[in-house]
């Protein structure tokens, strides 16, 4: 009930009538208008996981698989144990060109990264330590304040508590830390050494890649792919997919 | 001794064929056994096989146990058993004429499987039955792995299979054997995963990975000790450690072809090789009476869902049909399903009833075509019953026709529409993230701040006691300070400044204060001779009572 009344509070109730006509154009049939206004559901603050869903099918619809990708991804990350995002994003993966690893759901020993959300992740934190915290509060106020010692009934609860917290924390911390992917959205791009004339192309990726992305800037972005190799694209030619970003316009297909 | 004998002799002679397993691939050895029970016989009986297999005599043993004066005497042919050819062979059956009575023994069938998939160097290997089926066909995923070292533990991570489902009635199979490949003996394991075809296109099942944990035998040491000796290769002892390495198969690539165009109306959906068999239980029936039909169809498709097509509806007659029994294996790589429909039919006339040839349209992979199977006809004679009986209106139903779901095509999954779309990221929450322990935590600062300011106030009385107990040596600074020490007391007990401390106030605590005070008065100003420790012992005494 507790976790139930966190999540409606930070829900911050933004109902999208954007999000609905959104849905309504992609039932009609009009995924051009759903594009623009599930961009403007996300732009008026409704950056859920069914916006990016319904995002990501309207731009495959209209054959802009990497867009779509992006979309779905930054779905999957708000809401991990969503099966249908999931099922959308393995069958765009299949007509990949690239034969690259996926972005891996969780990192060592912090298995539940792939099945809680970081905002899930977060609350849980947010809310085991408020938990240990309190019974640390309330051992002291009970001791007055005379300065008597507090006795030790409660302490190992609050440690639990605390320690489970910030593990959860830093698990938080660490997911949003991995979500720094990017995805290729041209139909391919080329990934030069440096930036100017005089970096060498070094290998070129097609729609659908997903890389890490180290750096960007308003035209080039920096990127790494899972074998170690790194080089400098056209920030253009990615969609990020960190939820908290924009989502820019699908783009018109060129080599980059 | 008598009554020994005739027991001996009554005991029935028995022969029986023993083998380990009715499962082959073509390799493999087996130890097969002719076993005699209470028989004679001289040299050695022959065994004969089909031709996919071969006999070789290896040796007899005989045996002669005693119990309750009974004794059984039990001689066994050991054979060698190798398979050479796949498919399903006798072993068998024996004959034998011993010295008391002709002796049979029943010919066992074994099914020979082909050999392990070649795998050269690779310890495991993974394939397909058929890398490019048609949607809705069973393929079998194998995954073999050989070794030929001690295994303590083996355990495999089964690969998605994207583009396929799981065979709904027939569950994984796994077996164990060993083989024998230029001289060297290997133990192969193979899983047989049966996987119905369901997503158009080209696929790829990932590599399944297998951890093997094998026994590693160490050296021998120059200097071992005694007890090295004692437990070196022991089978009860850990040494020799244990190795685990991980192996993996390579991708195997999978086309799952749409099924081609021209299917045919009434198609079944069963994608394989079929074929279907009728038995009736009876051929003569009255009127009134039913006959139950028992259609048994068999193939290497799948069946689940698998439903009788229903008769004309001007047929003379009503059918119910009971749910099928399907029962479906994976058999030596080879997926076999069956499945047994009981239909009763009950005639609505007299006379000759012949019930048409169940025809079911069915693809064929192998054949690339839509083909028809059929079970024959069934000619039933039905004499007139009782009068009335079978002169009902039909009540059959219009007929069963639901068929498993055809998948068509594919596309995206659609968004299920929520209740209210809110800002699901974490920046969202931060608020709350952030205040929720924030409360507690200030709450808590502040307990701990007060409480450790209030750890460091000192408490006079306590401070008073303290210089008491170090006052100075010097009887008249003594006396001072006991005078101090006691005019503080009294002011910390009414509340009142030690100066403004007078008798008037120390009369007021009672009798034995202002009487100690008197003393100290006295004292200072030497009108009677009282001693330094008794007062020290009294404003003492006057200390511990103030607490």
């Amino acid at each position: 009930m507790i976790w139930f009344l966190l999540m409606q509070l930070c829900g911050t109730s933004l109902a999208s009538d954007a999000f609905e006509q959104g849905l309504s154009a992609t039932r009609a049939g009009n995924q051009v208008e759903a594009v623009s206004l599930f961009r403007a559901a996300l732009a008026d603050g409704a950056r859920a996981p069914e916006t990016y869903h319904g995002l990501g099918n309207a731009l495959y619809r209209q054959g802009h698989r990497g867009a779509a990708m992006a979309a779905w991804r930054r779905g999957l990350l708000l809401a991990p144990r969503d099966g249908d995002i999931a099922a959308n994003l393995t069958r765009a993966q299949r007509d990949n060109q690239d034969e690259l690893e996926p972005p891996a759901s969780h990192r060592g020993a912090f298995f539940w990264q792939s099945a809680i959300s970081p905002k899930e992740g977060g609350l849980l934190a947010s809310f085991l330590l408020a938990l240990g915290l309190w019974v640390l509060a309330i051992r002291r106020l009970r001791g007055g304040f005379r300065g008597v010692a507090p006795t030790r009934r409660g302490s190992g609860i609050a440690a639990l508590m605390i320690g489970l917290g910030l593990v959860l924390g830093l698990s938080t911390m660490d997911a949003i830390q991995q979500r720094s992917g990017a995805v290729i959205v041209v139909d391919s791009v080329s990934v030069r050494s440096a930036l100017g004339p005089e970096g060498v192309e070094l290998f070129v990726l097609h729609e659908g890649a997903e890389v890490q992305l180290i750096e960007i800037d308003a035209t080039q972005a920096l990127v790494a792919l899972k074998d170690g190799r790194k080089g400098w694209l056209a920030a253009r030619a990615i969609i990020t997919t960190d939820p908290a970003d924009s989502f820019p316009a699908p783009p018109v297909n060129a080599p980059g | 001794m008598i009554l020994y004998l005739l027991m001996s002799i009554a005991a029935a002679a028995q022969l029986t064929l023993e083998l380990e397993g009715r499962e082959m691939v073509v390799g493999q050895t087996v130890p097969l056994t002719l076993q005699l029970v209470n028989g004679d016989v001289r040299g050695r009986p022959e065994i004969p096989v089909g031709d996919g297999l071969v006999v070789q005599f290896s040796g007899r043993s005989s045996q002669t146990v005693a119990v309750n004066f009974r004794t059984t005497e039990v001689v066994r042919f050991s054979y060698e058993l190798r398979a050479v050819r796949a498919g399903d062979w006798a072993v068998g059956p024996v004959d034998l004429g011993t010295g008391r009575d002709a002796l049979h023994a029943d010919a066992l069938v074994v099914s020979v499987g082909n050999a392990p998939e070649e795998q050269g160097a690779a310890p495991v290997v993974a394939s397909v039955s058929d890398a490019e089926p048609v949607l809705g066909q069973v393929v079998v995923y194998r995954f073999q792995f050989r070794h030929d070292k001690p295994l303590v533990d083996a355990r495999w991570s089964q690969p998605a299979f994207d583009g396929f489902v799981a065979e709904q009635l027939a569950e994984s199979t796994q077996r164990e054997y060993q083989i024998e490949e230029a001289g060297e003996a290997f133990t192969v394991q193979t899983i047989d995963v049966p996987l119905v075809a369901a997503g158009v296109g080209g696929r790829s099942i990932p590599p399944a990975v297998l951890t093997a944990k094998y026994r590693d035998k160490r050296r021998r040491r120059s200097n071992r000790r005694s007890m090295d000796d004692l437990f070196r290769d022991s089978p009860f002892g850990a040494v020799g450690g244990v190795r685990t390495v991980t192996h993996a198969t390579d991708s195997v690539p999978v086309d799952i072809r749409p099924l081609p165009d021209g299917a045919p109306a009434n198609f079944s959906g069963l994608v394989g090789r079929f074929k279907i068999t009728v038995k009736a239980e009876e051929r003569q029936l009255a009127l009134g009476e039913s006959v139950t039909l028992e259609y048994r169809i068999t193939g290497d498709g799948t069946l689940a869902g698998f439903r009788l097509p229903s008769p004309d509806a001007d047929a003379a007659f009503r059918v119910y049909d009971d749910a099928a029994e399907i029962k479906a294996q994976v058999r030596d790589g080879r997926f076999v399903s069956t499945a047994l429909v009981r239909r009763a039919v009950v005639p609505e006339s007299a006379g000759r009833l012949r019930i048409d040839a169940l025809r079911i349209p069915i693809f064929n992979p192998e054949s690339g075509r839509y083909e028809v199977v059929a079970a024959p006809a069934v000619r039933i004679q039905v004499s007139p019953g009782d009068e009335g009986a079978g002169v009902v209106s039909s009540y059959a139903d219009a007929g069963e026709t639901k068929r498993a779901v055809t998948a068509l095509g594919e596309d995206v999954l659609p968004v299920t529409t929520p209740d209210s779309v809110g800002d699901a990221t974490l920046q969202g929450a931060w608020p709350v993230v952030l205040g929720l322990p924030t409360v507690p935590f200030l709450t808590w600062l502040m307990a701990l701040i007060v409480g450790w300011s209030a750890r460091r106030r000192v408490d006079p009385r306590v401070a008073l006691l303290k210089r008491l107990g170090d006052l100075p040596a010097e009887p008249t600074a003594r006396l001072a300070a006991i005078e101090s020490i006691f005019l503080e007391l009294v002011g910390l007990r009414v509340g009142a400044t030690a100066p403004s401390v007078d008798r008037g106030i120390v009369a007021t605590l009672g009798e034995e204060p202002l009487g100690l005070y008197d003393a100290l008065v006295q004292a200072r100003y030497g009108g009677v001779q009282t001693s330094l420790d008794g007062l020290f012992t009294r404003v003492l005494g006057f200390a511990e009572a103030s607490e």
